[in-house]
């Protein structure tokens, strides 16, 4: 039964990861020793070439998306894309400060900078998802992100969470940038979904914000991330898979005469001529993300899956649509 | 057993492959001539052919060729309501709609375009909701699902419970529509089911979760708030825009445009002459509308007393757009179409809309 709702890998990542992990369990009565947190502060200080001090760790990259907009909600305005991550458009609504969404029309999707700058007159924080998560693109460019930037009024973070997809990160600027945090996971394009890592990445202005914060990391979810981060070719192979499965996919979509964006991700939007698609599929036992909560329910995002799911999901599809 | 209305317009959309643009009145008669041939009973037969289970329902069904010769064949459940003679008018579609309702019918399914939506409308206004099976050639108003397939969609949401949501009827000027020339106002609303979100469990939309009527309530007491002394409030059409003069507690013209002058009412469902003197005398003015659902007109439709004169003496900086969240996703963009190219380009670009308290959304008008 094909999941391809949360934009999970397909399979489990390598044997000697799972043993690490399943190693991990011998000392679940113990905390997560520091030793093993520094440790993974050091992979992921490799993995990203960049200082360890800016690195903040958290169980998963939900948690500091709901704490970065806590923690910067006395900011008059927060600005987000519609659409975006749900946990960002949740954590947003649910901020005292004032709410100002700005619409990402089709088929472009583009965050419209030239705009939001004019709107930049009070402290802001933006918060965007880069390639954005329901459509799949990249709606903002470095270019204007150093706009952005360059307004003292602003604090921005981008939610790079399918970097490893797009392979275009704004990383480098957080260096000349103070205003600056990226959000990255383990959750995606390595496969730990159930193991919960993210971390924020951000200098020392905003790391000030995040001390004290002290979030307790499972053993289990910190031995999988280094042991992860230190045999990371499976998780090229896995991107290499999903671009193949992606380009069939998107052919065989088209060729049924609906409508799929090009995706920098591991997922597609969809855009059918059916209402409750999604609940049609899950009739068939495919399981896709239904986002009629941005747009009409003959939309769907489906996850790029292994290739006998994405054939059960296109075989599906056909059926309901030439139904 | 659920009672389900049925009602078939015969001669909706035959004028639009012989190029007539509608068949209002004398037209179809026109459009015989010139060889049309009715497009509805295809349409009809492809929404039906959706239902599978049909033990559950029972159709209240107009006569012959008005809904009950397509049922016939279909194994249906149905009852056929009053009789109807050889050629078919819009009288026949009103009485017999108010004949279903006096029967207690929980939904009904037409099948027509804006004409048979007016008639539908002037018998069941939000008395019940409906379901507008596409098969005119005009179909400017929001509400009609987009194709036979979708409307079997909204019906299975119907019968699943789904919520219910209020969309425009447009009247739509047929002889100005044949020269090409769009002219629209806002006829009414009608209820529609609302498709519900399927989600399998995971992440979900919360936050500020409202219905919206609540959020229309949200929306008119922070308007309210806003409101500044000496300004007229010219409020357009619509019910997001009524509920800004039901917590004001002033009468409002759902289909007009009203003033307000310091919270009180000044006038009521006034043309473009009378904004005009109004401008005149107190000097400074604010346009509160609302985008027209499905289509995102903000201009153009519905509120032609909003001319290209009036909304160039308000200044773009005094249009306060408003909207439901549920209406605005459905938008991707919002649409002017004042007949004034010069004016339709000063309004084009970003505008914010309020969906919320201290919630705007940004959003490019075209």
């Amino acid at each position: 039964m094909p999941y391809l709702d949360k934009n999970e890998m397909p399979y489990p990542p390598p044997k000697s990861i799972r043993n690490a992990i399943k190693e991990s369990l011998r000392h679940i009565n113990r905390y997560t020793r520091q030793e093993q947190v520094d440790e993974l502060l050091n992979v992921l200080s490799k993995y990203n070439n960049i200082d360890k001090e800016t690195i903040v760790l958290s169980s998963g990259s939900d948690i500091l998306i709901k704490e970065f907009i806590f923690l910067f909600s006395e900011l008059s305005q927060l600005i987000i894309a519609d659409p975006t991550f749900i946990i960002i458009n949740n954590a947003a609504l649910k901020s005292s400060s004032e709410l100002l969404k700005v619409k990402l029309s089709e088929p472009e999707f583009k965050f419209p900078v030239d705009v939001i700058e004019n709107e930049l007159d009070k402290p802001s924080l933006i918060v965007l998802d880069n390639p954005n998560n329901p459509t799949g693109k990249l709606i903002i460019t470095e270019e204007e992100v150093k706009a952005l930037l360059n307004n003292e009024n602003v604090i921005l973070l981008i939610d790079e969470a399918y970097y490893e997809f797009s392979g275009i990160t704004f990383l480098p600027l957080i260096k000349k940038f103070p205003n600056l945090a990226i959000l990255r996971t383990l959750s995606k394009s390595f496969g730990l979904a159930g193991s919960g890592i993210g971390y924020l990445l951000a200098g020392k202005k905003i790391q000030e914000k995040f001390e004290g914060l002290d979030i307790m990391l499972p053993s289990p979810s910190v031995i999988g991330a280094i042991s992860a981060l230190n045999e990371k070719e499976y998780m090229n192979e896995y991107i290499t898979q999903v671009n193949e499965e992606k380009k069939k996919m998107t052919n065989q979509l088209n060729n049924l005469g609906v409508i799929c964006y090009p995706s920098s991700t591991n997922f597609l939007l969809v855009k059918t001529n059916t209402l409750n698609i999604a609940k049609k599929l899950a009739e068939k036992g495919v399981y896709v993300y239904d986002v009629s909560n941005y747009f009409n329910s003959n939309y769907i995002r489906v996850t790029i899956g292994s290739h006998n799911e994405n054939e059960y999901f296109l075989q599906s599809m056909e059926e309901i649509i030439k139904k | 057993m659920r009672k389900i209305g049925l009602i078939v317009n015969p001669i909706a959309g035959m004028g639009g492959a012989v190029g007539l643009k509608g068949t209002d009145g004398e037209i179809y008669k026109k459009a015989i001539k010139l060889g049309a041939e009715p497009i509805t009973p295809q349409r009809i037969k492809l929404f039906l052919s959706n239902i599978k289970e049909k033990e559950d329902l029972l159709f209240l069904v107009a006569p012959g060729k008005m809904g009950e010769n397509y049922l016939k064949d279909l194994n249906f459940d149905f009852e056929v309501i009053d009789e109807i003679g050889e050629k078919t008018t819009a009288n026949d579609t009103k009485r017999i709609a108010k004949e279903m309702l006096e029967k207690d019918i929980e939904l009904l399914i037409f099948c027509g375009g804006d004409g048979t939506a007016r008639d539908i409308y002037d018998v069941v206004d939000l008395k019940i909701p409906v379901i507008g099976i596409p098969s005119g050639v005009k179909m400017f108003s929001s509400f009609f699902a987009i194709n036979p397939q979708a409307a079997y969609n909204l019906l299975e949401s119907f019968l699943d419970g789904s919520e219910l949501q209020e969309s425009e009827v447009l009247d739509i000027d047929e002889e100005a529509f044949r020269e090409d020339k769009l002219d629209s106002k806002l006829y009414g609303y009608l209820k529609i089911p609302k498709v519900k979100q399927f989600i399998q469990g995971g992440k979900k939309a919360s936050g500020k979760k409202r219905s919206e009527a609540e959020n229309k309530v949200q929306i008119a007491k922070y308007i309210i708030d806003d409101m500044k002394e000496d300004v007229v409030y010219f409020l357009g059409p619509g019910t997001t825009v009524k509920s800004i003069s039901d917590e004001l507690n002033i009468s409002k013209s759902l289909l007009g445009i009203d003033a307000v002058y310091n919270k009180e009412l000044l006038e009521k469902d006034i043309n473009e002459e009378k904004i005009l003197e109004i401008l005149r005398e107190y000097h400074n003015g604010k346009i509160v509308i609302s985008p027209i659902g499905g289509q995102g007109f903000i201009f153009g439709r519905g509120n032609k007393q909003f001319t290209p004169e009036v909304i160039e003496k308000v200044g773009k900086e005094n249009i306060i757009v408003v909207s439901t969240e549920a209406k605005l996703k459905e938008l991707n963009c919002l649409r002017v179409d004042t007949g004034d190219l010069e004016t339709d380009d000063v309004l084009k670009g970003f505008i914010k809309v309020i969906i919320g308290p201290k919630e705007k959304e940004l959003i490019e008008v075209k």
